[in-house]
């Protein structure tokens, strides 16, 4: 529910942002900030706190939990929340922080969230400085810096906005605006000069909300595809402890960004990387291994003797201390998992199939909605490639027979991963890493467009407005269907093309009365 | 007394006695020779040209120069208290004629000056009242105390709701008047107005004191009156030219004489002027249409009125029009024709607005259409003198007729008046304020074409307007300011001073955003009590008016709350009106819930009116009531999503920028700077609805109204 108190400031709406400088793989926490009356409700809306009630904000108490997509209950991030109520917060309005993980994809995402709710909208730059200022927070002598944060705004439009001309989005943003004035046209000529036209063939203009419904659609979706261009796309690497995960990551950055042993359980946190393949950032997440479920995480490197143990079950049982640390590291492998675009589930070749993949596999890999399978360590089976083309050459009946007898690989893995999407590799030689860019950029293909990435101030600034688009024009096919007269989808049509004018600048008004004058012969 | 004395710069405080003196003695009435003393002169240009621009340098040279007028002063004298008003009205047209009687009716003592008193209200075109948008801007002057909205309905030939299919926020009705007796009819009423005087003579000056402030007219036979207050509406005469093909008069419209010489003052007081075009077919004389070749066009049996006074509503018998079109012999004499035109023999250069587009334009531009409509419709109940509606032309007159007769049923027609355009002078308004006032000049009022619109309605809206302000503004009382958000009307006048319109601006159903708030049937509920507070409303009509808002109320509760069982009668019926929906698994309803179903109308509950409660209620809906109902039932839902956005935009937008602002000293773009210097909106709204303004302008501006305000604070 929103609180309704009185608010000094002329703009009362809830603004939301990205607080922290918006850098791939750089500072440890991102922080998303909501500002405004209805801040508490959408920090209601997506966030599921660790054990406590939900609705118990109290102000500068911080709370632990995760956000959650409001639509599906996907798990976005693991984060802490801080709110900090009015007036005792920076814009003196209701205020929550959502502290994320580092790296700009779980900001963007939690960002993405928080906009689904449609309880505010993106904050324009400066925009939480100004109200601090408009709200008595900042005193005079700053006012001059304010002004030159807003400024900064006008210019970097108009910067981003040359870039954008060059990207598809803004002709996708601009072909669904022209097709709805069009229509609005087509409606509003016969509200003014009905007794001079043809009659309105309703059918036909149902069918073109529709199409134009649909170019808002594939814009938006373009315009998420961008936005995840220019923040890149995420891949987890998931897989039981050592089964090579870590040093894939490096071979395959060639850094040593995780620390690479032979110990199980290295790595105790969720690793950021980044590659490039074929021109679009893939944000690598290394994640600690999962071992038999959350609850039951244990073990540490240091007295695990894991070199290639073949029973992991009875070591975990062994081993009483509850590395805490590990723990939640390995919860948030899952999350990651779960949140990732792409998963790449690392399998011990050398070992073959085990109940810990099992468990891994169950854990994690369950709800992912894209999974690439491979199979590491191959150098340790076979000294010879040509086994490896082979099986690639001829996947049914080659590549099928390997996986299911020699490695275990039960029926259901495959046909969730499916045979195209199996790689053989060495992380430790370093082959079929390129094998597995090209899975990964198949896998992505269809997410991707050939433009290069737009900022992401705009292109999500854009897709907002494509949103309130498409559900302006989803409201239109229910006037519809309700057998409201066509006036009434003049109203929705209108909303869905002043949403995206806002993008393009362009007076709503002025355009109809355009095109009307020009497609059609009316007046006296 | 000298003016050059009182008035140079440095002495400010003498020059402000003086003022007062002046104001004092003509509010006492006893006129002396000594208080012209502070009237700008006339300038005579002696070039003769015509200036286009603004002129503030002139003007002072021209205050601190001249004489205090040793000329005039003896007229002045001798004027009794007869020239002696609160409020003049220049102009006895659409916008005159409202603007006269709002002032008489909020209490002032007001003189209308004409060019011609037997052209009161005029319909130099098409005489029809109202369609869509406007008929929402007739309402609404109703609403508002005008008289518009009475005179169509004791005046109409033919009455039709359009966009009846539509929803309730685009019907509009449209009346054919019969233009002699509406001329006569507004005559009437405005010569029934004890408050009101009517004179005929020519303005060409305007009388301005040292503070600016306008106190008075003179007319061309040197008649000076005086006033607290000033309304211009000089409609299509400033200038007024009128083409026929290539030929050419000096006209306000076809047989009268322009108006000469105010321009020229008006620039010299600083004003921006600009020049606008428009035109008017020709005209056919009846007794030679052949009308079985046309498809006759009735009005509605059931005929709805734009008064919410039902004493104006007036049952009379109604005229058909008729429907033709053109053929290919009417294209082919046109296209051969084309360098005889104006527009593409290429010799005017201004273009007419794009809603009132030359037959030739419409052959040109859609080529590929082989016929157009072109309506017959009668211009009053005695005349045969019939409007070719859909037929403009800037032919010469001699091709006109050839051209007519290309026309079904008009084979043998003789034409009456040949079709003509007009340009004339009018002043971009974004020279006014929101009350229609000259920024320039105080106690000075617009309305009409001089705003640069076009139609009787929008002229009549804006007269209503400015009228209640002079009057206002002359007695001391509440001034009458439409929001935006509110009324056609707010959003007509936020377009004029907000916009830079270069064409003639007509009120359109897509220029308003808020069209499902702002409808013809609950235009008395928005502006009502509105024109109450300003004294538009008497006492009579409000408690109407009160009765009328009180039984809708109390109806819409009642519905909510009457719960009908399934077995009722009633609700059988209306189950049977609306089977596609099902009954929903429900057991009873309430009345509200029947009402709201597809196909169900109150006239049902009347039916059914002892299973509907109706013989319980004080007294049966009438016909305006049960559809008041009816819509607000029915489109709840979207009513309240409207309702919602306008509150929004009114609290985020209702912020009043201070007058005094200085926008050079904001940082902001040039661009933006610039326009918001031109039009100096007065509120946030305004602001972000300028050209060129964008977001971060509007925060920018935000930004400095803060500073100001926190300066003001510390600065006790």
């Amino acid at each position: 529910m929103a609180t309704t108190m009185e608010n000094s400031s002329s703009n009362n709406d809830t603004i939301v942002a990205i607080a922290t400088p918006i850098v791939p793989q750089l500072g440890g926490v991102s922080i998303v900030r909501i500002s405004g009356e209805n801040a508490r409700e959408i920090a209601n809306e997506i966030f599921k706190p660790t054990g406590k009630r939900k609705d118990c904000f109290q102000s500068h108490v911080v709370l632990h939990g995760t956000i959650v997509n409001n639509n599906d209950g996907e798990v976005i991030d693991e984060v802490l929340l801080l709110p900090m109520l009015k007036p005792r917060s920076y814009t003196a309005e209701d205020v929550v922080e959502i502290h994320t993980h580092g790296g700009s994809v779980c900001a963007a995402r939690v960002l993405d969230a928080c906009l689904r709710t449609n309880a505010c909208r993106l904050a324009r730059n400066g925009e939480f400085t100004m109200r601090a200022f408009l709200n008595g927070r900042l005193d005079l002598s700053q006012a001059e810096a304010v002004h030159s944060l807003i400024r900064a705004e006008t210019d970097e439009a108009a910067v981003q906005a040359l870039k954008t001309l060059r990207g598809g989005l803004s002709n996708d943003v601009k072909e669904a605006r022209r097709r709805m004035i069009d229509v609005l046209a087509e409606l509003e000529a016969r509200l003014d000069f009905d007794d001079e036209m043809v009659p309105l063939d309703v059918d036909k203009i149902a069918k073109e909300v529709d199409e134009a419904k649909e170019v808002a659609l594939s814009a938006l979706k373009t315009s998420q595809k961008n936005a995840s261009l220019s923040v890149g796309c995420t891949l987890a690497i998931v897989g039981r402890p050592n089964a090579g995960k870590s040093r894939l990551l490096n071979r395959w950055t060639k850094s040593e960004r995780s620390i690479v042993t032979d110990v199980e359980g290295t790595t105790r946190d969720v690793v950021e990387a980044a590659v490039n393949v074929s021109g679009v950032k893939v944000t690598l997440l290394d994640t600690a291994g999962i071992r038999g479920g959350s609850s039951r995480s244990s073990s540490n490197s240091s007295n695990s003797n894991g070199s290639s143990g073949s029973d992991d079950s009875n070591k975990e049982e062994e081993t009483e201390i509850i590395d805490k640390v590990e723990a939640v590291g390995i919860e948030r492998s899952k999350i990651a998992a779960r949140g990732a675009d792409l998963c790449a589930f690392v399998l011990d070749a050398s070992r073959g199939w085990e109940r810990a993949d099992e468990t891994v596999w169950r854990e994690a890999l369950d709800v992912a909605k894209n999974v690439i399978f491979v199979a590491n360590k191959m150098d340790d089976i076979t000294e010879n490639a040509s086994l490896i083309e082979e099986m690639k050459s001829d996947p049914s009946g080659k590549m099928k027979p390997f996986l299911t007898n020699q490695l275990r690989v039960p029926e259901y893995v495959l046909d969730k991963c499916n045979l195209n999407n199996v790689v053989f590799l060495s992380a430790k030689e370093g082959f079929g890493i390129e094998d597995l860019e090209s899975k990964v950029s198949n896998a992505f293909e269809s997410g991707l467009s050939s433009v290069e990435g737009d900022a992401y101030f705009v292109s999500s600034r854009q897709s907002e407005a494509l949103k309130h688009a498409v559900e302006a024009m989803e409201r239109v096919k229910e006037s519809a269907l309700n057998d409201l007269p066509v006036d009434f989808w003049t109203i929705d049509l209108r909303e869905a093309a002043v949403a995206l004018g806002e993008v393009t600048g362009e007076d709503v008004s002025e355009d109809i009365l355009g095109t009307i004058f020009e497609r059609f012969c009316i007046g006296k | 007394m000298m003016m050059s004395s009182s008035i140079s710069s440095s002495t400010t405080q003498k020059h402000q006695q003086h003022t007062t003196r002046l104001l004092s003695s003509s509010l006492s009435s006893s006129s002396s020779s000594s208080s012209s003393g502070g009237f700008r002169r006339r300038l005579f240009l002696s070039d003769g040209s015509r200036r286009r621009k603004t002129n503030n340098n002139i003007t002072t040279t021209l205050k601190a120069s001249y004489p205090s007028s040793s000329v005039s002063s003896s007229s002045f004298v001798d004027t009794s208290d007869a020239e002696n008003y609160d409020v003049i009205v220049v102009g006895a047209g659409h916008a005159g004629c409202e603007a006269a009687l709002a002032s008489a009716r909020v209490g002032a003592r007001t003189l209308l000056l004409t060019l011609s008193l037997d052209k009161i209200a005029w319909q130099p075109c098409n005489p029809a009242i109202g369609g869509p948008a406007k008929s929402q801007v007739v309402h609404e002057i109703d609403a508002l105390g005008g008289s518009m909205g009475k005179i169509a309905d004791k005046t109409y030939l033919q009455k039709r709701v359009l966009n009846s299919s539509r929803g309730p926020a685009v019907w509009a009705l449209r009346a054919q008047t019969d233009k002699w007796e509406y001329s006569n009819a507004m005559r009437e009423e405005v010569e029934s107005n004890e408050r009101v005087f009517i004179r005929e003579g020519m303005v060409t000056e305007l009388m301005v004191n040292s503070n600016d402030e306008c106190v008075g007219v003179e007319t061309h036979f040197g008649m000076q009156f005086h006033s607290k207050a000033v309304v211009l509406t000089t409609g299509t005469f400033m200038n007024g030219k009128i083409w026929v093909g290539r030929k050419t008069i000096d006209a306000g419209r076809a047989g009268e004489g322009s108006s000469v010489g105010l321009t020229e003052h008006l620039i010299n007081l600083g004003f921006e002027t600009d020049r606008l075009k428009t035109g008017t077919p020709a005209r056919v004389d009846a007794r030679t249409i052949d009308y079985t070749k046309c498809e006759e066009q009735k009005g509605d049996e059931d005929a709805k009125f734009f008064s919410f006074d039902p004493r104006n509503h007036l049952v009379i018998p109604q005229m058909s029009c008729y429907l033709t079109r053109t053929t290919l012999k009417t294209h082919e004499i046109i296209r051969q024709n084309l360098h005889e035109t104006p527009t593409y023999g290429g010799w005017a250069s201004s273009k007419g607005p794009r809603y009132c587009p030359s037959i030739e334009d419409k052959i040109v531009k859609f080529a590929e259409k082989e016929s157009h409509q072109i309506f017959l419709e009668p211009e009053g109940r005695k005349a045969p003198e019939i409007y070719v509606q859909g037929f403009s032309t800037g032919l010469p007159e001699r091709l006109q007729l050839e051209l007519l007769r290309t026309l079904p049923g008009l084979e043998n027609a003789t034409m009456m008046r040949p079709a003509y355009a007009v340009e004339y002078d009018y002043l971009p308004a974004h020279q006014c304020t929101r009350d229609l006032q000259t920024k320039k000049i105080a106690n000075l009022f617009f309305s009409g074409q001089i705003n640069g619109t076009t139609g009787y309605e929008e002229a009549a809206g804006q007269g209503l307007v400015a009228g209640a302000n002079a009057a206002a503004k002359a007695l001391g009382t509440k001034p009458l300011i439409l929001e935006r958000e509110g009324s056609y009307l707010g959003t007509l006048i936020d377009d004029l001073v907000t916009k830079d319109l270069r064409e003639p601006y007509r009120m359109l159903t897509s220029r308003s955003e808020y069209r499902l708030a702002l409808r013809s049937d609950n235009a008395d509920a928005r502006l009502t009590p509105i024109g109450k507070e300003c004294n538009l409303i008497d006492d009579e009509r409000f408690k109407m008016f009160e009765d009328k808002r009180d039984t809708i109320e109390n109806e819409l509760a009642r519905l909510k709350k009457f719960r009908l069982k399934e077995s009722s009668p009633l609700v059988a019926a209306a189950l049977e009106q609306s089977k596609n929906l099902g009954a929903g698994g429900k057991q009873s309803f309430t009345l509200e819930e029947l009402l709201r179903r597809p196909g169900v109308t109150y006239d049902k509950f009347v039916e059914y009116k002892r299973d509907a409660g109706i013989d319980e209620i004080p007294r049966p809906l009438t016909k305006w009531e049960a559809e008041c109902v009816e819509i607000r039932v029915k489109f709840a839902g979207f009513i309240q999503r409207q309702k919602v956005q306008i509150d929004r935009d009114l609290s985020k937008h209702g912020k009043e920028i201070p007058s005094e602002i200085d926008y050079k000293d904001i940082p902001m773009r040039l661009e933006a700077r610039e326009k918001l210097e031109k039009v100096r909106p007065s509120t946030i709204g305004q602001a972000s609805r300028v050209g060129g303004v964008t977001p971060a302008d509007i925060n920018s501006l935000l930004i400095h109204m803060e500073v100001l305000h926190r300066e003001k604070e510390k600065a006790p």
